[in-house]
């Protein structure tokens, strides 16, 4: 009786052994309220996870996490060309929050980048099919179109858009001035 | 023991997700490329330099040039730039994406330079392919590439005529 104990005993610890050199040590991970995480094995994603606990095979798995806080984006004293030539002074204030964890991690290098990326090109494209003539009448108008533009774009890399206006807005000078 | 105890010291484990690749260099010199998955090395005499796949947007602002008319315009290009050929980029460049700005800049202004800038529709989607095509070209040389690229703003100066009203 005491040699087949002894005996599973040494299997039960071969086994043991067998598994931590195949799938490593099992460890805890834990994801905070404001954080979502995509756990990956074998270096593919497997699934998306919220907030918790949970436990990984250090030598399988992994996770990859992001903050899900809103990201702020501020630009002050921007300049941009207007359809007539004439140049626009221009201070932006925005936030988004990322709502999809896999397809922000994939969006970019930089993530955290992304919604100054297209607030930007979305303001500077908007700025730059107006003339200086019609700038001060259409602030409003130009802000819902930016925001319709940035917000279906931020949706694609896994963003939500939160907030957004112009904290200046205004027809600065001449046409901008080349190397001549 | 010793020996085995001290081997596995010098096991170092390096996990590659499918968004990256790890490039294997042993005694210094560029073996292959991992691709996603986990991988045990020998820290002492390997090495995995990882090269991250994803792209990363910029925009490459206000761009002055001078077309084929000598007319001076100016242009801002959104576009993403990533990584096409592991090797290549993690060998050739120290710092991926900045490096690659100022050869995709070059290439913009000179792709444009070749031809006549004008203010209508036609342009910006022409000018968009010829950048893409331009850029790549060169960017091909370091293993990157750019993709989605948008103009985000484009101002031509009016030629003296149209300033004055005076026919020329």
């Amino acid at each position: 009786m005491e040699l087949l104990t002894t005996i599973l005993l040494l299997l039960a610890y071969i086994a043991l052994i067998a598994v931590a050199i195949l799938m490593g040590r099992p460890s805890r991970f834990t994801l905070l309220e404001h954080q979502r995480g995509v756990l990956y094995r074998r270096g593919l994603p497997i699934r998306e996870v919220g907030s918790g606990r949970y436990w990984v095979w250090t030598k399988r798995e992994k996770f990859f996490w992001t903050d899900t806080r809103p990201i702020q984006v501020a630009f002050d004293n921007q300049g941009a060309v207007l359809k007539d030539g004439a140049t626009a002074a221009f201070g932006i204030l925005g936030s988004a929050r990322i709502t999809e964890a896999r397809k922000a991690i994939y969006s970019a290098r930089n993530y955290n980048q992304i919604p100054a990326f297209v607030f930007l090109c979305c303001t500077r494209a908007a700025l730059n099919g107006l003339p200086a003539a019609q700038l001060a009448d259409c602030k409003e108008k130009l802000a819902d179109q930016i925001i319709s533009k940035a917000r279906s774009r931020l949706a694609a890399s896994g963003f939500e858009l939160l907030t957004f206006r112009f904290t200046q807005l205004s027809v600065a000078a001449g046409p901008p001035r080349g190397e001549d | 023991l010793v020996l085995a105890i001290r081997r596995l010291r010098e096991i170092k484990r390096v996990y590659v997700p499918d968004f990256q690749r790890g490039l294997r260099f042993v005694n210094g010199a560029y073996v292959n490329m991992l691709g996603p998955g986990s991988y045990q090395i020998a820290a002492t005499r390997e090495h995995i330099e990882i090269v991250d796949m994803r792209p990363q947007p910029v925009i490459l602002e206000r761009t002055f040039y001078r077309d084929a008319w000598n007319n001076t315009a100016l242009v801002s290009v959104g576009a993403d730039i990533l990584v096409s050929n592991p090797h290549l980029a993690g060998t050739a460049l120290k710092d991926q994406i900045n490096d690659s700005l100022p050869i995709a800049r070059d290439a913009v202004r000179s792709a444009l330079s070749r031809g006549t800038a004008s203010d209508d529709l036609d342009f910006r989607t022409r000018a968009v392919a010829d950048i893409t095509q331009a850029v790549n070209e060169e960017l091909d040389r370091v293993g990157m590439k750019i993709e989605n690229v948008e103009i985000v703003e484009f101002w031509l100066r009016p030629i003296a005529g149209e300033i004055t009203g005076v026919a020329q």
